[in-house]
């Protein structure tokens, strides 16, 4: 029964396809909308997290000031994440050498790495771009676990020549090929950016960072994804251009065996008790990163969110509009239909399967155009995440609700219209 | 015993904005199961509001109405709909016939809305359109089928739920004179098969094929008589026969 209504139905709208699917534009453009909405923020959770476990077992300790709002330290984790430390408020020496020592002697500490960062202006040729000087030291290859693409590692040139020398991550090759082989064209998406041929080539070009000279010395790669645009810089050239002020955390590597919670909370404890001071020492917490993302996108979500909703609104008095219409063109075979037996619901039912079959089609595509817009998105982003099926399971059921919700008043009208007018009406 | 339908005192009151339209004027009427009814009379006279109230098309602004010695007058729509689906089977001037459908599907329809499984439906399809002689047009559409084979597949539609009665309102007022023959042989027999029929018609020839004629005159019954069949004309009668 419900299936040769669903016939009927699907009929009529075929019969109909320019103008049915006029009408389903603002759906799919809406369905559309809301499905890139919410695949937004399951994104970026998803790629955080993936940040976080590649790099398994490591925590980030850092100094929190009081008065530094909790936005801005928020920001200075991002920062950090981000590859980008060196925040106003934070220059400021929090970790001293008894602290390292300390703290690797711990039980269940296998490493540390005091993390001093800047950021800084590189001319490159005749162009400039950034970058993140990092402050080398004996165990960073094995830290961060970096591998050698090209070139030599900082420890394999003698401690004179090394105030010269710097090492890069392929990640700054790569952004900057066009830079290093003018052949090349600058490119925006990631996915197209990597030049593995260029990694031992550009090893003997020479960078100017505050008008000093460096030759690139080797260039390495991250498995870990952490670092980005990295230039690794020797301890003594960098303290002479740096302050130690730079240090904004400190990351402990713990052993695997051990419960890292417990850990965690030994360091900064030790952390505050010898500083005297109060919590100020804490392990980055990847939640707080979280929801301050999840902050910025949902304000995005918001405005996108209004303009779905108007969209979609907008849409369903378009597919009132038609199933009027529709109701007026059919007045005839409605009254044919009423005097042949069919009961006023049967009427009514007709119509709402319509509306909904119209609606249900709309929301496919829309969920299809979405799907799409994300995919895309993620391959010029060179990134991966799982589309949710609840997502697509949720829009099948909002268009559907949608056309009950419009399709209802047109549909009532078609059930109350009076037999014998609608049999003589042309 | 009551008898099939029996009106009494049904009169019909049109209102729009200003007028008031006086279709039917105190009509009463028996009608007993079997009966081969011809409703004539000039335009206006009220013979389709008649029989619109027979078929609860439409509700009388005063006056009674037993079905099988029920009154369907106080009935609400569900339940007139239910009578309608169960008791009778609407032809019309104009065929009506759902043209995106195929036959099939058009002769299909008020078993549909009777919740007939479609195995049954299908069977019963086929035996209609072998009665009405059409079965080779079971997929047609019905654009595609001349007036006379569109009526049949109204009729055979009207039958679908073995309807007691079979309303017809000029159902060969659209066809040229073989067709209209054709139409009235087939209402005979299902008469002979023991429907009950009442048509409305302009034509005489039509009515005097039916075995009861009633005359309608601005909204009253002035006559009802049954027909002679002795005095039919013959000539009529001959060209009917010719065809067959
Ligand atoms: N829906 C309506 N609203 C107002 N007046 C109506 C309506 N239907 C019929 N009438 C009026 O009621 C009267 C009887 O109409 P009805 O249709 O029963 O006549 P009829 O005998 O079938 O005529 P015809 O042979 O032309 O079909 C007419 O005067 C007509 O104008
Ligand atoms: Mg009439």
């Amino acid at each position: 029964m419900i299936l040769e209504y669903l016939k009927l139905a699907f009929r009529d709208l075929f019969a109909n396809r320019l103008r049915s699917f006029l009408s389903l534009i603002g759906i799919i453009i809406g369905v559309a909308v809301v499905f890139v909405i919410f695949s937004i923020g399951d994104i970026t959770e998803y790629a955080i997290k993936e940040q976080i476990s590649g790099d398994k077992g490591v925590i980030v300790v850092q100094y929190v000031d009081e008065n530094t709002s909790s936005t801005n330290s928020i920001l200075a984790q991002l920062m950090a994440v981000t590859g980008r430390g060196g925040v106003g408020e934070q220059l400021q020496y929090h970790f001293d050498e008894a602290d390292l020592s300390a703290i690797k002697d711990m039980e269940g500490v296998v490493d540390t790495f005091p993390n001093y960062r800047t950021t800084v202006t590189v001319n490159l040729k005749s162009d400039s771009t950034s970058g993140t000087v990092i402050r080398y030291q004996e165990n960073l290859m094995e830290f961060f676990t970096l591998t050698l693409k090209g070139g030599y590692l900082m420890s394999d040139y003698a401690p004179d020549e090394r105030m010269g020398v710097v090492i890069v991550d392929t990640t700054f090759v790569d952004f900057n090929a066009h830079l290093f082989d003018p052949s090349i064209e600058q490119s925006f998406i990631l996915r197209n950016l990597a030049h593995p041929e260029l990694y031992p080539k550009v090893v003997g070009e020479t960078i100017r960072i505050n008008n000093r000279i460096f030759v690139i010395g080797g260039v390495v790669y991250s498995d870990s994804g952490t670092s980005s645009m990295l230039i690794i810089m020797d301890a003594s050239a960098y303290d002479s251009m740096y302050s130690k002020g730079t240090m904004t955390n400190l990351s402990v590597k713990i052993d695997p065996t051990y419960d890292l919670e417990e850990v965690s909370e030994r360091v900064t404890g030790y952390l505050n008790k010898t500083h005297g001071t109060d919590n100020n020492y804490e392990v980055q917490n990847m939640d707080t990163l979280i929801s301050m993302l999840t902050q910025v996108t949902s304000i995005l979500s918001t405005v996108m969110g209004i303009i779905a909703m108007v969209s979609l609104v907008v849409a369903g008095i378009g597919v009132m509009n038609i199933m009027y219409v529709s109701v007026v063109e059919r007045t005839r075979e409605i009254g044919v239909k009423r005097a042949i037996g069919a009961s006023k619901s049967a009427i009514r039912f007709q119509f709402i399967i319509e509306s909904c079959t119209l609606t249900f089609v709309g929301g496919m595509l829309g969920i299809l155009v979405g799907i799409g817009i994300v995919q895309v998105a993620l391959y010029l982003l060179d990134m991966n995440a799982p589309t949710n099926v609840g997502y697509i399971i949720f829009a099948s059921l909002f268009s559907i609700t949608l056309g009950l919700a419009f399709g209802y008043l047109p549909a009532r009208r078609a059930a109350n219209l009076n037999i014998i007018e609608a049999i003589a009406t042309e | 015993m009551s008898s099939l339908i029996s009106l009494k005192d049904v009169t019909k009151i049109y209102r729009t904005s200003e007028v008031e339209t006086l279709a039917l004027d105190q009509v009463s009427l028996e009608v007993e199961q079997g009966e081969y009814i011809a409703i004539v009379g000039t335009s206006g006279s009220g013979k389709s509001t008649m029989l619109n109230i027979l078929g609860l098309l439409d509700n009388a602004t005063s006056g009674s109405y037993f079905l099988a010695g029920e009154d369907v007058t106080a009935l609400d729509d569900d339940a007139q709909t239910q009578r309608r689906l169960a008791t009778f089977g609407f032809v019309f001037q104009q065929f009506n016939l759902m043209n995106r459908s195929s036959v099939a599907a058009n002769v299909a329809l008020p078993m549909l809305y009777k919740g007939v499984k479609k195995k049954d439906r299908d069977q019963r399809v086929l035996e209609l359109l072998a009665l009405m002689d059409i079965s080779e047009k079971l997929h047609s559409k019905p654009n595609q089928l001349s007036g006379g084979q569109k009526q049949r597949v109204a009729f055979a539609r009207a039958l679908a739920n073995y309807p007691q009665i079979i309303l017809a309102d000029e159902p060969t007022g659209a066809l040229d004179s073989r067709n209209t023959a054709s139409i009235l042989d087939l209402m005979a027999t299902l008469n002979n098969l023991g429907n009950t029929i009442l048509v409305v018609t302009h034509d005489m020839d039509v009515a005097r094929a039916a075995k009861r004629i009633i005359s309608l005159k601005d909204g009253r019954i002035v006559s009802d008589e049954l027909v002679d069949k002795e005095k039919l004309d013959k000539p009529a009668k001959k060209g009917r026969r010719k065809k067959t």
